[in-house]
């Protein structure tokens, strides 16, 4: 008998949930409600309180360098030897976990000059990041009204500075900008359907951050697929990814023995030329680029319809065809050589050619993510234990070894290169975009 | 558990009474939906509870009254994932619910014994993937909106939905 498919399994688990939802029987919500009303009322935060926070957080970012000391010295210790592991963890004070399996935990980072936050609106909500040194570029899912935003924001830590980048065009929606070498470059995606749903039309815009200029390098139209895995069949933006003046990006490309395929060019920004083309056999997860190589994930979909993990392949410009890095690895990152992805265990993996052999960073399900790489180093975010915010770790190529980075409490993505780590986030209804100058 | 809840004028705003009387009728919806998320009752009553207060507490960033649908709900998911990564949460029993079939909707009921294996297949699921699995599959809300809902990437809620759905396979085919 063969297997069902993702979206007969999912028919039968809604009808299944439907059933459970349905047996909950209500009978005094407006009593809950008018409950709720009251404590609420009662819980209030009067407003002088809120101003003495504010004023001693700004009192605390202006001190800079003041304020990272201020931090080791009552998280890890004012002088006397590195804690261990567990001691770092547990003189923080605060539920970021150590990285169960790490092969070794150091404590903080010293960064060369201080920590720099910078806040955003609290109703933002991080999609995607980058960073090239102390820029960090980010689009926004949210705001204000919950809809997909329509800014690119540039956050430059170096001056503690935020402004909206560009603007998409009426109707569009940019998506993950990435920066690189002083260019910024995007997709502007529309979908036909206001739920999202439906073809998604979609242009590629890189603008030189020197100039300001913004040009259209590419555009396409992305179709749904049925029994695409994860995303219920929804059609794709187009993935990009961009070092200096190389731009990759996907767009769909389907022949009758790849029914899924898509295609993967690399265009010089320079000439306008495309160097290289790759044709997968399944949807794009996520694309790197690095020196000529390129990395992707693709998710391939068994006879049944039912989804695999992605499987992580690389080509270089000496050996273009594409080959296996791993069967269970979706793209998080590739800059400077050097891959980082986590895997369906939430492992967090890295590999450098020529080999491209797979490393560990983390342990098995140690629930690591959102890895960034560069030439040396790895950063991602842990999850925080006991319901804490969670964390940011640093890896170190050479050494092994992972160390906490200060302040990072509520770190959900980040970004290294350049010589700088950032990473954005939140603890409560605070939105920061962070970063420091590594040694 | 309607997917098409604005019911309101996009251009209406919340007043306090308004808001209120909307909590009162959303109230069914958003226990239900954290009971699926918890499968917990109790807990799931005091995840309601306490999503309420948060949101008349924040109710100055929210005065559209179409969009408060959608924003009730993201607050009751998230504090029903965050009430089940609380040390401080009481335990309880799991209270056995009698099944009925929803009047009206899906006319073509799969077996009983064959849904109570995917239930007891969904609870197996973590609370962060049972969450991306009601959100989607049963909410049938897009990718997109869920990444907001859980406060997460949208890659991360595929990747949730990947390993829940390929978890559900697992142990079906072992049942």
């Amino acid at each position: 008998m063969p297997e069902e498919t993702d979206d007969q399994l999912a028919a039968r688990l809604r009808q299944a949930l439907a059933a459970q939802a349905a047996s909950v029987e209500v009978t005094d919500a407006a009593a809950r409600v008018a409950r709720a009303r009251v404590r609420a009322g009662r819980r209030r935060v009067p407003s002088w309180a809120l101003a003495g926070v504010a004023a001693a957080l700004i009192v605390a970012l202006v001190a800079g360098v003041g304020f990272v000391a201020w931090r080791n010295h009552t998280e890890v210790g004012p002088s006397g030897p590195s804690p261990s592991a567990s001691e770092s963890a547990t003189a923080s004070g605060s539920a970021s976990a150590q990285p169960s399996g790490t092969p070794t935990v150091t404590s903080e980072v010293t960064p060369t000059i201080g920590l720099t936050v910078v806040s955003l609106p609290s109703t933002y909500r991080f999609h995607s990041m980058t960073s090239d040194g102390p820029l960090a570029v980010l689009d926004e899912v949210g705001g204000a009204n919950d809809s997909l935003a329509a800014d690119v924001v540039l956050v430059d830590l170096a001056h503690g500075t935020r402004k909206v980048l560009a603007t998409a065009a009426a109707g569009y929606h940019p998506y993950q900008p990435v920066i690189s070498g002083g260019n910024v470059a995007w997709v502007e995606g529309r979908y036909s359907n206001p739920d999202f749903s439906g073809p998604c039309e979609w242009h590629i815009v890189v603008m030189n951050l020197s100039s300001g200029q913004t040009r259209t390098v590419a555009s396409g139209v992305s179709s749904p697929r049925p029994n695409t895995p994860g995303d219920g069949g929804g059609a794709q933006y187009a993935p990009i990814d961009l070092d200096g003046t190389q731009l990759a990006y996907a767009v769909q490309d389907t022949t009758a023995a790849r029914p899924l395929g898509w295609q993967i060019r690399i265009l010089d920004l320079v000439t306008g030329q495309i160097q290289r083309s790759i044709s997968t056999e399944s949807e794009i997860d996520g694309v790197g680029l690095s020196g000529g190589t390129l990395a992707y994930s693709e998710i391939l979909v068994d006879a049944a319809g039912g989804s695999t993990p992605p499987r992580l392949m690389i080509s270089t410009p000496d050996h273009p065809t594409p080959a296996l890095v791993t069967d269970d690895g979706g793209l998080a990152s590739f800059r400077q050589g050097r891959l980082a992805w986590g895997d369906s265990t939430g492992r967090v993996w890295t590999a450098v050619g020529p080999s491209w052999t797979p490393g560990p960073v983390t342990a098995p399900a140690s629930g690591a993510g959102e890895p960034a790489a560069s030439a040396d180093q790895v950063s991602y975010s842990v999850p925080g234990t006991a319901g804490g915010p969670s964390s940011l770790w640093l890896w170190d190529a050479k050494t092994g070894t992972s160390t906490l980075v200060p302040g990072s409490d509520g770190a959900l993505i980040s970004g290294l290169g350049g010589g700088w780590i950032t990473w954005a986030g939140g603890v409560g209804d605070s939105v920061t975009v962070s970063g420091m100058s590594l040694p | 558990m309607e997917v098409a809840s604005i019911e309101t004028a996009p251009t209406e705003l919340l007043g306090d009474d308004r808001l209120e009387q909307l909590m009162v009728e959303r109230y069914p919806d958003l226990l239900r939906l954290a009971f699926l998320i918890l499968r917990n009752l109790p807990e799931a009553e005091d995840a309601t509870q306490v999503a309420l207060e948060r949101a008349w507490r924040s109710r100055a960033q929210m005065r559209s009254a179409a969009r408060a649908p959608f924003w009730l709900r993201r607050i009751v998911v998230r504090e029903a994932v965050r009430l089940r990564s609380s040390p401080w949460r009481v335990l309880r029993s799991p209270i056995q619910l009698t099944e009925v079939e929803p009047p009206g909707r899906h006319p073509v009921a799969p077996d009983r014994a064959e849904r109570l294996d995917v239930v007891r297949a969904f609870e197996r699921l973590s609370v962060d993937q049972r969450a991306a699995v009601v959100l989607h599959h049963y909410l049938e809300y897009p990718i997109a909106d869920v990444a907001l809902m859980v406060d997460a990437a949208p890659e991360t809620v595929r990747s949730r939905l990947r390993l829940a759905m390929r978890r559900l396979r697992e142990e079906l085919r072992d049942a």
